[in-house]
């Protein structure tokens, strides 16, 4: 609806502006501020980081909240605070959207986590973990609300991958 | 012994701010334990009882006029070393005056990026709840010589307190006083201004 109504008010502009000699009362400038929404939009395909709420294999579902996992310093950036906000020296922030989404797990999803720590397990805060890990493993990391990398294709997950946190 | 140490942190503040007559904002920032106008005399060598590796005090130590509840001052000062950057840059810390001429290090802070001495803020540390139920001021330094810096509480502005870094004048170490604060997680704006009230560089904001 915003989309329509831009076109409609630029040409209402032009309109304006093409009157001649007749004065137009000032019509108070629409004023549209688009807020871009921090959070991944997961109703795409694609890659987002979220929070894992809960992960059930025997049916074939798990459920997580998009979120930001980002170091202090650039979570303020994409929240625009204040940089006197603690959360700007935090070493990383985790913020949950609050908003949960109910996903099929893909035939064949991939799990990966960083298991005891080993460092060619560990990945990075943007990808996840590089390790294949358990089913429960998967379901513990659900009962801690661990933030994982998903990927979505089709509308199903293909792979959740465990976020290290240093 | 403590009065006589204090006498000799006051003593070495009053050398560090001997130019205040000069300084239309020295009145403004000598903290509440005002150094008395007489000539200082070198106190003595202070060590720093840490096991940080931190250097100093580099400079006077800088009294806050603020007391744990056993009655001991807090005090800031320079140092350097310690830190992940060149032993030759500063930072400051936090702490208390101790017997045999040592000074505690309970807190320290030290810019990572870029210069500590780029014009501005520099990462600073908040107030701290300790165990003890005693609160350890939010401190910090700007380096330049700001008659104000003040933070927005909730809309509240609150002051802080200002003292020049006696080794370095053109650095101002700051603190507020924990009775001012009542909300610091709704602090925003922290910002210098000079005498005309102008708004100085910002610098590099963050609060520890």
């Amino acid at each position: 609806m915003r989309l329509l109504l831009l076109p409609a008010l630029l040409l209402l502009s032009v309109a304006a502006c093409s009157a001649d000699e007749t004065p137009t009362p000032a019509a108070p400038s629409p004023s549209i501020t688009e807020t871009k929404d921090p959070f991944p939009d997961v109703t795409k395909d694609g890659d987002a980081i979220a929070l894992l709420l809960s992960f059930e294999p025997k049916d074939r579902a798990a459920i997580v909240e998009p979120a930001l996992f980002l170091p202090g310093i650039d979570y303020c950036k994409a929240l625009q605070l204040d940089p006197i906000d603690r959360r700007c020296a935090q070493e990383y922030v985790i913020d949950g959207s609050k908003t949960k989404v109910t996903f099929p797990l893909a035939k064949g999803v991939k799990l990966l986590g960083v298991g005891t720590g080993e460092p060619e397990c560990i990945g990075d805060m943007t990808e996840g973990a590089k390790c294949s890990v358990s089913r429960e493993y998967m379901s513990d990391l659900a009962d801690a609300r661990s933030p994982v990398h998903v990927t979505i294709r089709n509308g199903q997950l293909t792979k959740i991958a465990e976020l290290y946190r240093p | 012994m403590r009065i006589l140490a204090l006498a000799t942190a006051v003593l070495m503040l009053a050398a560090g701010c001997a130019d205040a007559d000069r300084d239309p904002v020295a009145d403004a920032v000598v903290p509440p334990s005002r150094p008395p106008a007489t000539p200082a005399s070198p106190g003595p060598k202070l060590t720093i009882d840490s096991p940080n590796g931190l250097k100093g005090p580099v400079g006077a130590l800088i009294p806050t006029g603020l007391h744990d509840p056993q009655g001991d001052e807090y005090v800031i000062y320079g140092i350097t070393g310690g830190g992940p950057r060149s032993p030759k840059d500063f930072g400051f810390a936090i702490g208390f005056r101790e017997p045999k001429n040592k000074v505690t290090a309970d807190d320290s802070l030290t810019e990572w990026v870029g210069s500590p001495s780029a014009p501005g803020f520099h990462p600073m540390n908040g107030q701290k709840e300790l165990g003890d139920g005693s609160v350890q001021p939010a401190y910090g330094y700007y380096a330049g010589t700001p008659a104000t810096i003040t933070v927005q509480e909730a809309g509240r502005p609150i002051q802080a307190h200002l003292a020049r870094w006696s080794h370095d004048p053109t650095i101002t170490v700051f603190w507020f006083d924990p009775a001012d604060v009542h909300d610091d997680d709704r602090w925003a704006q922290l910002a210098a201004y000079d005498a005309s009230g102008n708004r100085l560089p910002d610098g590099r904001i963050l609060r520890m």
